[in-house]
């Protein structure tokens, strides 16, 4: 159909650009097929349906990254950017459920929950407090209704779990005790069980790994071992299988491809799952019930890496290449409306 | 009564019809009954997004029989149409002949959201 007399701009008096192609972008207007097919080709068109699904929050880069970016983790493909973030955006850790992304605990010491809404236009907005201020290395994980936060270092190690309750905003509540104070570990859950894995403690990378029951409080209890130990993995679970890859061995650059699973219903060790598609640590973790993705990360010579790779939980076997973020980033955080154990 | 041999007609009736898609189920548009001895000719199609917030997905269709009956051909198919936003599927340099015993439909992919207006020629 030819372009003719039905300029997408008849509403205003300007020329619109379509805001993009969420669901939720603005493109108000009389358009033609003709024109809905040009920016559909330019991935503006703003299409029903199409929400955000797996964020990939700020982090490091040459500064810090202020913006959330979105794949969907059915398919394989670049990062694209949904939304700004504001105030200290690096090292944060990150948990949702199907309708909300959260994430907390940066750089600044800050003891600040934000969220966005996976249906919104990305706007963000202040869901809360922490118990304390996590600040960098802090891991978080949830189920659908509850999202917990627990470790980090502000100067030295930290133990405390402090929890959420997704749907309503306020400030976080404690939860219980980590068995060891430590930073820079991994967060996973079940439907029913968190746990977190790796980290350092006491100046040196652990294998330890403690659970909670995500639906209770109190104190963490021993869960098992990675191996070997390393701080910075990612992970991801499904409501049946955690997923643990990379990370760094020791203080000195010793970075890791390894990945490693567990079934989160019986205590004891992770099992050799496969490799990465290279060694990094401060990547992160996320995914669906059936692909675990690995984004971000530093290599060992400290560069920054924009790769995002996957593996299929359910089938032991290496990481595939899934795409890029669109910068190099590391230390960021993760949140899934498709999230695995949902 | 067949429909009119258009080089030969007698009546031509400039007319527009509305539907809105309060479900999302397939709706007839505009159904040209059998034996009508009528054609239409369809010169507009407009779709609009009356809510302010969300895209939403429209697919209009040509069936073989008159209240969307019979088989449906894609005239467009799950094209999005952005909150607040009017989206042109049919135009005069696409115009469409609805013969006797034929019709058009839309199905939404979300209720209330959608809303459709064809302009045609009644031709007898």
């Amino acid at each position: 159909m030819p372009q003719r007399s039905w300029p997408g701009s008849l509403i205003t008096k300007t020329p619109v650009t379509p805001g993009g192609a969420f669901e939720s972008n603005a493109a108000s207007g009389v358009w033609t097929l003709d024109e809905a097919l040009q920016w559909t080709g330019k991935d503006l068109w703003p299409t029903g349906g199409k929400t955000a699904q797996c964020l990939f929050i700020g982090g490091q880069s040459s500064g810090d990254s202020a913006d959330i970016l979105t794949v969907t983790v059915s398919t394989t493909g670049n990062a694209i950017s949904w939304t700004d973030l504001t105030g200290d955006t690096s090292s944060p850790s990150g948990c949702g459920s199907a309708t909300r992304a959260l994430w907390a605990s940066m750089s600044g010491d800050t003891n600040l929950i934000q969220y966005v809404d996976y249906s919104s236009d990305g706007t963000t907005a202040t869901f809360g407090d922490l118990v304390q201020a996590d600040g960098v290395g802090s891991a978080a994980l949830s189920t659908s209704t509850r999202g917990c936060f627990a470790a980090g270092d502000d100067s030295s190690a930290r133990d405390v779990i402090s929890y959420v309750t997704i749907s309503s905003t306020g400030n976080a509540t404690d939860f219980g005790d980590l068995t060891i104070s430590r930073y820079y570990m991994t967060g996973m859950a079940s439907a029913t069980r968190g746990l977190w894995c790796g980290g350092e403690a006491g100046g040196n990378p652990t294998t330890r790994v403690d659970y909670i029951t995500i639906a209770s409080t109190g104190n963490a209890i021993d869960f098992g071992g990675v191996d070997p130990s390393t701080y910075g993995a990612a992970g991801s679970a499904n409501t049946t299988r955690g997923i643990y890859a990379g990370g760094s061995t020791s203080n000195t650059p010793d970075e890791t491809n390894k990945v490693q699973y567990i079934t989160i219903a019986t205590l004891g060790n992770f099992a050799d799952f496969g490799d990465l598609t290279e060694a990094v640590k401060f990547g992160v973790g996320q995914g669906s019930d059936t692909r675990s993705l690995r984004a971000g990360g530093r290599l060992a010579d400290d560069s920054r890496v924009a790769t995002i790779d996957y593996v299929t939980i359910a089938s032991t076997g290496d990481s595939t290449d899934f795409g890029d973020m669109t910068n190099d980033r590391s230390s960021l955080a993760a949140a899934c409306a498709v999230q695995g154990n949902l | 009564m067949a429909a009119p041999n258009i080089v030969n007609v007698s009546t031509i009736t400039g007319k527009s019809a509305t539907v809105s898609l309060t479900s999302t189920s397939a709706t007839a548009v505009l159904s040209n009954a059998a034996s009508s001895g009528k054609v239409f000719k369809v010169n507009s199609l407009i779709v609009a997004n009356v809510d302010g917030t969300n895209a939403a997905n429209i697919s209009i269709n040509y069936y073989s029989q008159d209240d969307i009956g019979g088989t449906a051909t894609e005239i467009v198919s799950t094209v999005s149409v952005p909150a607040d936003a009017s989206l042109v599927v049919i135009d005069k340099n696409s115009f469409i002949y609805l013969e006797e015993d034929r019709s058009i439909g839309a199905t939404a992919a979300v209720a209330n959201d959608l809303k459709v207006i064809v302009s045609y020629e009644e031709i007898s």
